[in-house]
Protein backbone atom coordinates (compact mmCIF):
# COMPACT_ATOMS: atom_id res chain seq x y z
CA UNK A 1 0.00 0.00 0.00
CA UNK A 2 1.56 3.27 -0.97
CA UNK A 3 1.46 6.37 1.09
CA UNK A 4 -0.47 9.23 -0.42
CA UNK A 5 1.34 12.55 -0.64
CA UNK A 6 -0.74 15.56 0.23
CA UNK A 7 -1.53 18.03 -2.46
CA UNK A 8 -0.37 15.78 -5.26
CA UNK A 9 -2.24 14.12 -8.08
CA UNK A 10 -1.71 10.83 -6.25
CA UNK A 11 -3.57 12.24 -3.26
CA UNK A 12 -6.58 12.93 -5.45
CA UNK A 13 -6.42 9.33 -6.64
CA UNK A 14 -6.25 8.14 -3.02
CA UNK A 15 -9.35 10.15 -2.13
CA UNK A 16 -11.15 8.88 -5.19
CA UNK A 17 -10.18 5.37 -4.21
CA UNK A 18 -11.76 5.84 -0.77
CA UNK A 19 -14.98 7.11 -2.27
CA UNK A 20 -15.03 4.31 -4.82
CA UNK A 21 -14.45 1.78 -2.04
CA UNK A 22 -17.43 3.15 -0.09
CA UNK A 23 -19.62 3.30 -3.17
CA UNK A 24 -18.70 -0.20 -4.34
CA UNK A 25 -18.89 -1.73 -0.86
CA UNK A 26 -22.23 -0.15 -0.01
CA UNK A 27 -23.67 -1.00 -3.44
CA UNK A 28 -22.81 -4.65 -2.94
CA UNK A 29 -24.01 -4.70 0.68
CA UNK A 30 -27.33 -2.98 -0.04
CA UNK A 31 -27.72 -5.12 -3.18
CA UNK A 32 -27.13 -8.23 -1.08
CA UNK A 33 -29.76 -7.09 1.44
CA UNK A 34 -32.30 -6.49 -1.33
CA UNK A 35 -31.48 -9.80 -3.01
CA UNK A 36 -31.84 -11.56 0.33
CA UNK A 37 -35.19 -9.86 0.96
CA UNK A 38 -36.44 -10.91 -2.48
CA UNK A 39 -34.84 -14.31 -2.99
CA UNK A 40 -34.37 -15.45 0.61
CA UNK A 41 -32.53 -18.67 1.24
CA UNK A 42 -32.43 -19.55 -2.45
CA UNK A 43 -29.30 -17.34 -2.58
CA UNK A 44 -27.45 -19.89 -0.49
CA UNK A 45 -24.41 -21.39 -2.21
CA UNK A 46 -24.46 -19.10 -5.25
CA UNK A 47 -21.43 -17.15 -4.02
CA UNK A 48 -18.26 -18.75 -2.73
CA UNK A 49 -14.68 -19.79 -3.29
CA UNK A 50 -12.94 -23.02 -4.30
CA UNK A 51 -13.55 -25.56 -1.53
CA UNK A 52 -11.37 -27.93 0.44
CA UNK A 53 -9.68 -30.97 -1.08
CA UNK A 54 -7.44 -33.79 -0.10
CA UNK A 55 -6.33 -35.93 -3.04
CA UNK A 56 -6.93 -33.91 -6.17
CA UNK A 57 -7.19 -30.14 -6.75
CA UNK A 58 -10.23 -30.85 -8.96
CA UNK A 59 -12.19 -31.70 -5.80
CA UNK A 60 -11.91 -28.05 -4.77
CA UNK A 61 -13.87 -27.04 -7.87
CA UNK A 62 -16.76 -29.32 -7.01
CA UNK A 63 -17.32 -28.34 -3.37
CA UNK A 64 -19.96 -29.75 -1.04
CA UNK A 65 -22.95 -27.47 -1.65
CA UNK A 66 -25.79 -27.72 -4.16
CA UNK A 67 -24.00 -25.26 -6.46
CA UNK A 68 -20.53 -26.38 -7.63
CA UNK A 69 -17.67 -24.38 -6.10
CA UNK A 70 -16.36 -23.37 -9.53
CA UNK A 71 -19.73 -21.87 -10.40
CA UNK A 72 -20.02 -20.02 -7.06
CA UNK A 73 -16.48 -18.71 -7.55
CA UNK A 74 -17.16 -17.49 -11.07
CA UNK A 75 -20.41 -15.83 -9.96
CA UNK A 76 -18.55 -13.98 -7.19
CA UNK A 77 -15.76 -12.89 -9.52
CA UNK A 78 -18.21 -11.89 -12.25
CA UNK A 79 -20.10 -9.65 -9.81
CA UNK A 80 -16.87 -8.07 -8.58
CA UNK A 81 -15.71 -7.58 -12.17
CA UNK A 82 -19.04 -6.09 -13.22
CA UNK A 83 -18.97 -3.34 -10.61
CA UNK A 84 -15.20 -3.22 -10.03
CA UNK A 85 -13.70 -2.96 -13.52
CA UNK A 86 -15.37 0.36 -14.42
CA UNK A 87 -14.35 1.70 -10.99
CA UNK A 88 -10.75 0.54 -11.43
CA UNK A 89 -10.62 2.18 -14.84
CA UNK A 90 -12.27 5.38 -13.61
CA UNK A 91 -10.30 5.79 -10.40
CA UNK A 92 -6.87 5.89 -12.02
CA UNK A 93 -7.09 8.15 -15.03
CA UNK A 94 -3.75 9.88 -14.50
CA UNK A 95 -1.35 7.59 -16.34
CA UNK A 96 -3.93 6.21 -18.76
CA UNK A 97 -3.29 2.76 -17.27
CA UNK A 98 -6.89 2.63 -16.19
CA UNK A 99 -8.34 2.40 -19.70
CA UNK A 100 -11.15 -0.15 -19.68
CA UNK A 101 -9.68 -2.44 -22.37
CA UNK A 102 -6.46 -2.70 -20.35
CA UNK A 103 -8.19 -3.40 -17.05
CA UNK A 104 -10.26 -6.36 -18.30
CA UNK A 105 -7.41 -8.80 -19.13
CA UNK A 106 -5.42 -7.61 -16.11
CA UNK A 107 -8.39 -8.23 -13.78
CA UNK A 108 -8.93 -11.68 -15.29
CA UNK A 109 -5.28 -12.61 -14.72
CA UNK A 110 -5.26 -11.26 -11.14
CA UNK A 111 -8.47 -13.17 -10.47
CA UNK A 112 -6.86 -16.36 -11.83
CA UNK A 113 -4.00 -15.92 -9.34
CA UNK A 114 -6.51 -15.35 -6.52
CA UNK A 115 -8.35 -18.50 -7.63
CA UNK A 116 -5.07 -20.45 -7.52
CA UNK A 117 -4.39 -19.10 -4.01
CA UNK A 118 -7.77 -20.41 -2.80
CA UNK A 119 -7.14 -23.83 -4.37
CA UNK A 120 -3.68 -24.01 -2.76
CA UNK A 121 -5.14 -23.04 0.63
CA UNK A 122 -7.93 -25.61 0.33
CA UNK A 123 -5.64 -28.65 0.52
CA UNK A 124 -6.41 -30.44 3.78
CA UNK A 125 -2.85 -30.47 5.17
CA UNK A 126 -2.25 -26.83 4.29
CA UNK A 127 -5.61 -25.88 5.77
CA UNK A 128 -5.03 -27.82 8.95
CA UNK A 129 -1.83 -25.92 9.65
CA UNK A 130 -3.56 -22.60 9.11
CA UNK A 131 -1.77 -21.44 5.97
CA UNK A 132 -4.76 -19.71 4.49
CA UNK A 133 -5.40 -18.02 1.18
CA UNK A 134 -3.86 -14.69 2.21
CA UNK A 135 -0.46 -16.33 2.58
CA UNK A 136 -0.60 -18.07 -0.80
CA UNK A 137 -1.98 -15.01 -2.55
CA UNK A 138 0.92 -12.95 -1.23
CA UNK A 139 3.42 -15.69 -2.12
CA UNK A 140 2.14 -16.08 -5.68
CA UNK A 141 2.35 -12.33 -6.21
CA UNK A 142 5.84 -12.20 -4.71
CA UNK A 143 6.98 -15.14 -6.83
CA UNK A 144 6.02 -13.28 -10.00
CA UNK A 145 7.24 -9.82 -9.03
CA UNK A 146 10.58 -11.01 -7.63
CA UNK A 147 11.49 -13.41 -10.42
CA UNK A 148 10.20 -12.54 -13.87
CA UNK A 149 8.84 -9.19 -12.70
CA UNK A 150 5.21 -8.08 -12.81
CA UNK A 151 4.25 -7.75 -16.50
CA UNK A 152 3.19 -4.27 -17.56
CA UNK A 153 -0.16 -5.50 -18.92
CA UNK A 154 -1.03 -6.87 -15.44
CA UNK A 155 -0.46 -3.58 -13.63
CA UNK A 156 -3.83 -1.86 -14.29
CA UNK A 157 -5.55 -4.42 -12.02
CA UNK A 158 -2.84 -4.44 -9.36
CA UNK A 159 -4.86 -2.29 -6.95
CA UNK A 160 -4.14 -3.62 -3.47
CA UNK A 161 -5.32 -0.51 -1.68
CA UNK A 162 -8.67 -0.29 -3.49
CA UNK A 163 -9.40 -3.99 -2.95
CA UNK A 164 -8.55 -3.77 0.77
CA UNK A 165 -10.70 -0.70 1.38
CA UNK A 166 -13.55 -2.18 -0.60
CA UNK A 167 -13.29 -5.41 1.40
CA UNK A 168 -13.15 -3.49 4.68
CA UNK A 169 -16.42 -1.72 3.92
CA UNK A 170 -18.00 -5.16 3.49
CA UNK A 171 -16.29 -6.34 6.68
CA UNK A 172 -18.22 -3.62 8.52
CA UNK A 173 -21.42 -5.59 7.89
CA UNK A 174 -19.95 -8.48 9.90
CA UNK A 175 -19.01 -6.44 12.97
CA UNK A 176 -22.18 -5.94 14.97
CA UNK A 177 -22.32 -3.28 17.62
CA UNK A 178 -24.89 -5.34 19.54
CA UNK A 179 -22.26 -7.94 20.37
CA UNK A 180 -20.78 -5.54 22.87
CA UNK A 181 -23.91 -5.75 24.96
CA UNK A 182 -24.40 -9.45 24.44
CA UNK A 183 -20.93 -10.64 25.29
CA UNK A 184 -20.73 -9.16 28.70
CA UNK A 185 -18.98 -6.77 31.03
CA UNK A 186 -16.05 -9.01 32.07
CA UNK A 187 -14.88 -9.42 28.50
CA UNK A 188 -15.28 -5.72 27.86
CA UNK A 189 -13.14 -4.90 30.90
CA UNK A 190 -10.32 -7.17 29.74
CA UNK A 191 -10.45 -6.27 26.04
CA UNK A 192 -11.31 -2.62 26.10
CA UNK A 193 -9.21 -1.41 28.99
CA UNK A 194 -5.98 -3.18 28.14
CA UNK A 195 -6.04 -2.94 24.34
CA UNK A 196 -5.97 0.88 24.01
CA UNK A 197 -3.30 1.14 26.74
CA UNK A 198 -1.09 -1.40 24.97
CA UNK A 199 -1.71 0.19 21.58
CA UNK A 200 -0.78 3.69 22.72
CA UNK A 201 2.18 2.55 24.89
CA UNK A 202 3.62 0.44 22.06
CA UNK A 203 3.22 3.30 19.61
CA UNK A 204 4.99 5.75 21.95
CA UNK A 205 7.71 3.21 22.74
CA UNK A 206 8.38 2.56 19.05
CA UNK A 207 8.47 6.23 18.12
CA UNK A 208 10.27 7.72 21.13
CA UNK A 209 12.39 4.96 22.65
CA UNK A 210 13.25 2.75 19.69
CA UNK A 211 13.11 5.81 17.42
CA UNK A 212 11.73 3.87 14.45
CA UNK A 213 11.55 6.43 11.68
CA UNK A 214 8.21 5.41 10.24
CA UNK A 215 5.30 6.05 12.64
CA UNK A 216 2.95 4.21 10.28
CA UNK A 217 5.04 1.03 10.66
CA UNK A 218 4.95 1.41 14.45
CA UNK A 219 1.18 1.94 14.41
CA UNK A 220 0.49 -1.07 12.19
CA UNK A 221 2.63 -3.35 14.38
CA UNK A 222 1.03 -1.94 17.55
CA UNK A 223 -2.52 -2.49 16.23
CA UNK A 224 -1.69 -5.86 14.76
CA UNK A 225 -0.27 -7.05 18.09
CA UNK A 226 -2.76 -5.44 20.49
CA UNK A 227 -6.09 -5.82 18.66
CA UNK A 228 -6.53 -8.89 16.52
CA UNK A 229 -3.79 -9.63 14.03
CA UNK A 230 -4.21 -9.41 10.30
CA UNK A 231 -7.62 -7.72 10.06
CA UNK A 232 -6.52 -4.99 12.47
CA UNK A 233 -3.23 -4.59 10.61
CA UNK A 234 -5.06 -4.19 7.30
CA UNK A 235 -7.58 -1.73 8.70
CA UNK A 236 -4.98 0.34 10.53
CA UNK A 237 -2.53 0.30 7.64
CA UNK A 238 -5.24 1.77 5.45
CA UNK A 239 -6.15 4.30 8.13
CA UNK A 240 -2.58 5.56 8.59
CA UNK A 241 -1.53 5.07 4.97
CA UNK A 242 1.26 2.62 5.78
CA UNK A 243 3.45 1.32 2.99
CA UNK A 244 2.71 -2.14 1.65
CA UNK A 245 6.09 -3.42 2.89
CA UNK A 246 5.20 -2.25 6.39
CA UNK A 247 1.90 -4.12 6.28
CA UNK A 248 3.63 -7.28 5.01
CA UNK A 249 6.20 -7.06 7.80
CA UNK A 250 3.56 -6.54 10.52
CA UNK A 251 1.58 -9.52 9.23
CA UNK A 252 4.71 -11.67 9.12
CA UNK A 253 5.52 -10.81 12.75
CA UNK A 254 1.95 -11.54 13.82
CA UNK A 255 1.88 -14.92 12.08
CA UNK A 256 5.18 -16.01 13.58
CA UNK A 257 4.32 -15.02 17.16
CA UNK A 258 0.76 -16.36 16.90
CA UNK A 259 2.14 -19.77 15.94
CA UNK A 260 4.45 -19.78 18.98
CA UNK A 261 2.02 -18.32 21.53
CA UNK A 262 -0.79 -20.63 20.47
CA UNK A 263 1.31 -23.63 21.56
CA UNK A 264 3.28 -22.15 24.44
CA UNK A 265 0.56 -20.30 26.39
CA UNK A 266 -1.73 -23.25 27.21
CA UNK A 267 1.31 -25.41 28.06
CA UNK A 268 2.70 -22.72 30.38
CA UNK A 269 -0.71 -22.19 32.05
CA UNK A 270 -1.13 -25.91 32.67
CA UNK A 271 2.39 -26.12 34.08
CA UNK A 272 1.85 -23.09 36.34
CA UNK A 273 -1.61 -24.25 37.41
CA UNK A 274 -3.41 -21.15 36.14
CA UNK A 275 -7.21 -21.35 36.59
CA UNK A 276 -8.88 -22.21 33.27
CA UNK A 277 -11.29 -19.25 33.52
CA UNK A 278 -8.40 -16.81 33.98
CA UNK A 279 -6.26 -18.66 31.41
CA UNK A 280 -9.03 -18.46 28.83
CA UNK A 281 -9.44 -14.71 29.31
CA UNK A 282 -5.67 -14.25 29.21
CA UNK A 283 -5.39 -16.16 25.94
CA UNK A 284 -8.34 -14.30 24.42
CA UNK A 285 -6.83 -10.93 25.23
CA UNK A 286 -3.33 -11.62 23.94
CA UNK A 287 -3.15 -14.05 21.02
CA UNK A 288 -3.69 -12.14 17.80
CA UNK A 289 -6.34 -13.99 15.80
CA UNK A 290 -9.61 -15.64 16.74
CA UNK A 291 -8.93 -19.07 15.31
CA UNK A 292 -5.64 -19.34 17.17
CA UNK A 293 -7.38 -18.16 20.35
CA UNK A 294 -9.98 -20.92 19.96
CA UNK A 295 -7.27 -23.53 19.37
CA UNK A 296 -5.16 -22.39 22.35
CA UNK A 297 -8.25 -22.11 24.58
CA UNK A 298 -9.31 -25.61 23.57
CA UNK A 299 -5.93 -26.91 24.71
CA UNK A 300 -6.85 -25.62 28.20
CA UNK A 301 -10.37 -27.02 28.12
CA UNK A 302 -13.86 -26.42 26.82
CA UNK A 303 -14.69 -23.65 29.30
CA UNK A 304 -11.41 -21.86 28.62
CA UNK A 305 -12.12 -22.01 24.90
CA UNK A 306 -15.54 -20.38 25.31
CA UNK A 307 -14.15 -17.61 27.50
CA UNK A 308 -11.12 -17.06 25.27
CA UNK A 309 -13.25 -16.79 22.14
CA UNK A 310 -15.73 -14.47 23.85
CA UNK A 311 -12.99 -12.09 24.99
CA UNK A 312 -11.46 -12.17 21.51
CA UNK A 313 -14.77 -11.42 19.85
CA UNK A 314 -15.21 -8.34 21.98
CA UNK A 315 -11.69 -7.27 21.09
CA UNK A 316 -12.46 -7.82 17.38
CA UNK A 317 -15.21 -5.22 17.59
CA UNK A 318 -12.44 -2.72 18.32
CA UNK A 319 -11.15 -2.99 14.74
CA UNK A 320 -13.53 -0.32 13.53
CA UNK A 321 -13.09 1.92 16.56
CA UNK A 322 -9.28 1.72 16.38
CA UNK A 323 -9.22 2.28 12.62
CA UNK A 324 -11.49 5.28 13.06
CA UNK A 325 -9.40 6.74 15.91
CA UNK A 326 -6.13 6.15 14.05
CA UNK A 327 -7.45 7.76 10.89
CA UNK A 328 -8.60 10.85 12.80
CA UNK A 329 -5.28 11.03 14.70
CA UNK A 330 -3.27 10.60 11.51
CA UNK A 331 -5.22 13.21 9.65
CA UNK A 332 -4.63 15.66 12.50
CA UNK A 333 -1.06 14.71 13.39
CA UNK A 334 0.47 14.04 9.96
CA UNK A 335 -1.50 16.23 7.61
CA UNK A 336 1.07 17.00 4.96
CA UNK A 337 3.98 14.59 4.83
CA UNK A 338 3.86 11.31 2.99
CA UNK A 339 5.91 9.29 5.48
CA UNK A 340 3.71 10.11 8.44
CA UNK A 341 6.65 11.69 10.12
CA UNK A 342 5.71 15.37 9.90
CA UNK A 343 4.63 17.72 12.64
CA UNK A 344 1.10 18.32 13.78
CA UNK A 345 -1.38 20.59 12.10
CA UNK A 346 0.53 23.71 13.02
CA UNK A 347 2.40 26.27 11.04
CA UNK A 348 6.13 26.75 11.54
CA UNK A 349 5.48 29.42 14.21
CA UNK A 350 3.33 27.03 16.23
CA UNK A 351 -0.05 28.60 15.42
CA UNK A 352 -2.80 26.40 14.05
CA UNK A 353 -2.60 26.19 10.29
CA UNK A 354 -5.40 27.89 8.36
CA UNK A 355 -8.08 25.45 7.25
CA UNK A 356 -6.77 22.80 9.61
CA UNK A 357 -10.13 21.08 10.05
CA UNK A 358 -10.73 20.98 6.33
CA UNK A 359 -7.26 19.50 5.91
CA UNK A 360 -8.11 16.87 8.54
CA UNK A 361 -11.32 16.08 6.68
CA UNK A 362 -9.47 15.97 3.38
CA UNK A 363 -6.91 13.53 4.78
CA UNK A 364 -9.50 11.43 6.57
CA UNK A 365 -9.84 8.03 4.89
CA UNK A 366 -13.47 8.05 3.87
CA UNK A 367 -13.69 4.28 3.57
CA UNK A 368 -13.87 4.11 7.39
CA UNK A 369 -17.25 5.85 7.13
CA UNK A 370 -18.38 3.09 4.77
CA UNK A 371 -17.21 0.49 7.30
CA UNK A 372 -19.17 2.20 10.10
CA UNK A 373 -22.25 2.70 7.91
CA UNK A 374 -22.30 -1.00 6.96
CA UNK A 375 -21.86 -1.94 10.62
CA UNK A 376 -24.69 0.38 11.69
CA UNK A 377 -27.07 -0.92 9.01
CA UNK A 378 -26.34 -4.56 9.87
CA UNK A 379 -26.65 -3.87 13.63
CA UNK A 380 -29.94 -1.97 13.19
CA UNK A 381 -31.39 -4.80 11.09
CA UNK A 382 -30.27 -7.34 13.69
CA UNK A 383 -32.19 -5.37 16.33
CA UNK A 384 -35.25 -4.62 14.24
CA UNK A 385 -36.94 -8.01 14.44
CA UNK A 386 -36.76 -11.50 13.07
CA UNK A 387 -37.27 -10.48 9.43
CA UNK A 388 -34.54 -7.84 9.48
CA UNK A 389 -32.29 -10.18 11.40
CA UNK A 390 -32.62 -13.01 8.87
CA UNK A 391 -32.07 -10.61 5.96
CA UNK A 392 -28.87 -9.18 7.51
CA UNK A 393 -27.66 -12.61 8.54
CA UNK A 394 -28.36 -14.09 5.11
CA UNK A 395 -26.85 -11.19 3.17
CA UNK A 396 -23.59 -11.50 5.10
CA UNK A 397 -23.40 -15.30 5.21
CA UNK A 398 -24.52 -15.92 1.62
CA UNK A 399 -23.06 -12.98 -0.25
CA UNK A 400 -20.84 -10.31 1.29
CA UNK A 401 -18.58 -12.62 3.32
CA UNK A 402 -17.60 -14.48 0.13
CA UNK A 403 -17.10 -11.27 -1.82
CA UNK A 404 -14.92 -9.91 0.99
CA UNK A 405 -12.79 -13.07 0.89
CA UNK A 406 -12.21 -12.57 -2.82
CA UNK A 407 -11.39 -8.90 -2.33
CA UNK A 408 -8.83 -9.62 0.39
CA UNK A 409 -7.36 -12.36 -1.79
CA UNK A 410 -7.13 -10.00 -4.79
CA UNK A 411 -5.61 -7.38 -2.47
CA UNK A 412 -2.87 -9.71 -1.31
CA UNK A 413 -2.11 -10.92 -4.82
CA UNK A 414 -1.75 -7.24 -5.72
CA UNK A 415 0.44 -6.50 -2.70
CA UNK A 416 2.69 -9.43 -3.66
CA UNK A 417 2.86 -8.20 -7.25
CA UNK A 418 3.84 -4.73 -6.03
CA UNK A 419 6.37 -5.80 -3.41
CA UNK A 420 10.07 -6.10 -3.85
CA UNK A 421 11.44 -8.34 -1.08
CA UNK A 422 14.55 -6.23 -0.84
CA UNK A 423 12.35 -3.30 0.14
CA UNK A 424 11.31 -5.21 3.28
CA UNK A 425 14.82 -4.91 4.73
CA UNK A 426 14.63 -1.17 5.56
CA UNK A 427 11.20 -1.79 7.14
CA UNK A 428 12.86 -4.16 9.60
CA UNK A 429 14.69 -1.07 10.89
CA UNK A 430 17.71 -3.11 11.94
CA UNK A 431 15.61 -5.53 14.00
CA UNK A 432 13.82 -2.77 15.93
CA UNK A 433 10.43 -3.87 14.55
CA UNK A 434 11.00 -7.26 16.16
CA UNK A 435 11.99 -5.62 19.45
CA UNK A 436 8.88 -3.45 19.23
CA UNK A 437 6.62 -6.48 18.78
CA UNK A 438 8.28 -8.41 21.63
CA UNK A 439 8.16 -5.48 24.06
CA UNK A 440 4.57 -4.60 23.11
CA UNK A 441 3.43 -8.20 23.39
CA UNK A 442 5.18 -8.55 26.77
CA UNK A 443 3.28 -5.50 28.04
CA UNK A 444 0.09 -6.95 26.55
CA UNK A 445 0.69 -10.29 28.31
CA UNK A 446 1.37 -8.58 31.65
CA UNK A 447 -1.57 -6.15 31.64
CA UNK A 448 -4.03 -8.69 30.22
CA UNK A 449 -2.88 -11.23 32.81
CA UNK A 450 -3.43 -8.74 35.64
CA UNK A 451 -6.84 -7.74 34.32
CA UNK A 452 -7.83 -11.38 33.72
CA UNK A 453 -6.97 -12.21 37.35
CA UNK A 454 -8.83 -9.16 38.61
CA UNK A 455 -11.99 -9.55 36.52
CA UNK A 456 -12.26 -13.26 35.73
CA UNK A 457 -10.39 -14.61 38.76
CA UNK A 458 -11.98 -12.36 41.39
CA UNK A 459 -14.75 -9.87 40.50
CA UNK A 460 -16.84 -12.10 38.20
CA UNK A 461 -15.38 -15.51 39.04
CA UNK A 462 -18.46 -16.91 40.79
CA UNK A 463 -20.85 -15.55 38.20
CA UNK A 464 -18.81 -17.09 35.41
CA UNK A 465 -18.65 -20.44 37.18
CA UNK A 466 -22.42 -20.34 37.42
CA UNK A 467 -22.69 -19.35 33.76
CA UNK A 468 -20.22 -22.01 32.60
CA UNK A 469 -20.21 -24.81 35.19
CA UNK B 1 17.31 -11.56 -23.21
CA UNK B 2 20.09 -10.75 -20.75
CA UNK B 3 21.47 -13.10 -18.07
CA UNK B 4 19.50 -11.52 -15.26
CA UNK B 5 16.17 -11.81 -17.05
CA UNK B 6 16.75 -15.42 -18.00
CA UNK B 7 17.82 -16.23 -14.42
CA UNK B 8 14.58 -14.68 -13.16
CA UNK B 9 12.51 -16.68 -15.64
CA UNK B 10 14.24 -19.90 -14.61
CA UNK B 11 13.47 -18.97 -11.00
CA UNK B 12 9.79 -18.49 -11.82
CA UNK B 13 9.66 -21.81 -13.67
CA UNK B 14 11.30 -23.55 -10.71
CA UNK B 15 8.69 -22.06 -8.35
CA UNK B 16 5.86 -23.22 -10.64
CA UNK B 17 7.42 -26.70 -10.75
CA UNK B 18 7.75 -26.78 -6.94
CA UNK B 19 4.09 -25.73 -6.54
CA UNK B 20 2.94 -28.44 -8.98
CA UNK B 21 4.93 -31.19 -7.27
CA UNK B 22 3.98 -30.07 -3.75
CA UNK B 23 0.23 -29.70 -4.35
CA UNK B 24 -0.07 -32.42 -6.99
CA UNK B 25 1.93 -35.16 -5.27
CA UNK B 26 3.43 -34.44 -1.86
CA UNK B 27 0.49 -32.93 0.06
CA UNK B 28 -2.13 -35.49 -1.12
CA UNK B 29 0.18 -38.24 0.18
CA UNK B 30 0.81 -36.43 3.45
CA UNK B 31 -2.92 -36.00 4.04
CA UNK B 32 -3.35 -39.79 4.06
CA UNK B 33 -0.94 -40.32 7.00
CA UNK B 34 -2.34 -41.23 10.45
CA UNK B 35 -0.78 -38.22 12.22
CA UNK B 36 -2.45 -35.74 9.92
CA UNK B 37 -5.77 -37.59 9.91
CA UNK B 38 -5.87 -37.59 13.73
CA UNK B 39 -5.07 -33.90 13.84
CA UNK B 40 -7.81 -33.05 11.37
CA UNK B 41 -10.30 -35.21 13.30
CA UNK B 42 -9.43 -33.38 16.52
CA UNK B 43 -10.02 -29.89 15.15
CA UNK B 44 -13.25 -31.11 13.53
CA UNK B 45 -14.40 -32.55 16.85
CA UNK B 46 -13.64 -29.31 18.72
CA UNK B 47 -15.37 -27.25 16.07
CA UNK B 48 -12.27 -25.16 15.38
CA UNK B 49 -12.05 -23.71 11.92
CA UNK B 50 -8.35 -24.13 11.07
CA UNK B 51 -8.80 -21.61 8.30
CA UNK B 52 -9.15 -18.96 10.99
CA UNK B 53 -6.04 -19.87 12.97
CA UNK B 54 -3.70 -17.24 11.64
CA UNK B 55 -5.34 -15.02 9.13
CA UNK B 56 -9.03 -14.57 9.56
CA UNK B 57 -10.12 -12.79 12.64
CA UNK B 58 -13.86 -12.59 12.30
CA UNK B 59 -14.72 -15.74 10.36
CA UNK B 60 -15.63 -17.57 13.54
CA UNK B 61 -17.88 -14.75 14.70
CA UNK B 62 -21.31 -16.01 15.71
CA UNK B 63 -23.95 -15.13 13.12
CA UNK B 64 -26.38 -12.28 13.69
CA UNK B 65 -29.13 -14.63 14.83
CA UNK B 66 -27.01 -16.00 17.69
CA UNK B 67 -26.13 -12.52 18.83
CA UNK B 68 -29.75 -11.53 18.82
CA UNK B 69 -30.61 -14.69 20.73
CA UNK B 70 -28.01 -13.76 23.33
CA UNK B 71 -29.39 -10.26 23.58
CA UNK B 72 -32.83 -11.66 24.33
Amino acid sequence: MNTVPSGSAEKRVGMKEDLWAVLLGMTLFVGALIAMAVAGDSLQGHFGQPGGWSDSPWQSLVGKGSVPAWQASLTSLALLALVGIPAIAASRPLDKSGALFRVVPAFLATSALAFAAFVMAGQSVVKEYGFEYVFWALLLGLAISNTGGTPTWLRPAVRGELFIKWGLVLLGAEVLLGKLVALGLPGILVSWVVTPIVLVSTFLFGCHVLKIRSPSLVMVIAADMSVCGVSAAIATAAACRAKREELSLAIGLSLSFTAVMMVVMPLAFRYAGVDDIVGGAWIGGTIDSTGAVAAAGAALGDRAMKIATTVKMIQNVLIGVIAFAVSVYWAARYPTDEEGGGESGQAADGRPRAGFLSEVWQRFPKFVLGFLAASLIASSLAWSGSVGESIADGAVANVTKHLRNWLFCLAFVSIGLETNVRALLPALSGGRSLVLYVVGQSLNLTLTGLMAYLVFGWLFHDAIQEWLP
Amino acid sequence: MNDRTSRHRVGLLLILFAITVTWGWLLPRLSRTDVIRQRIDRTDRLGINPAAIYYTDVFVAPPVSLTRGELK
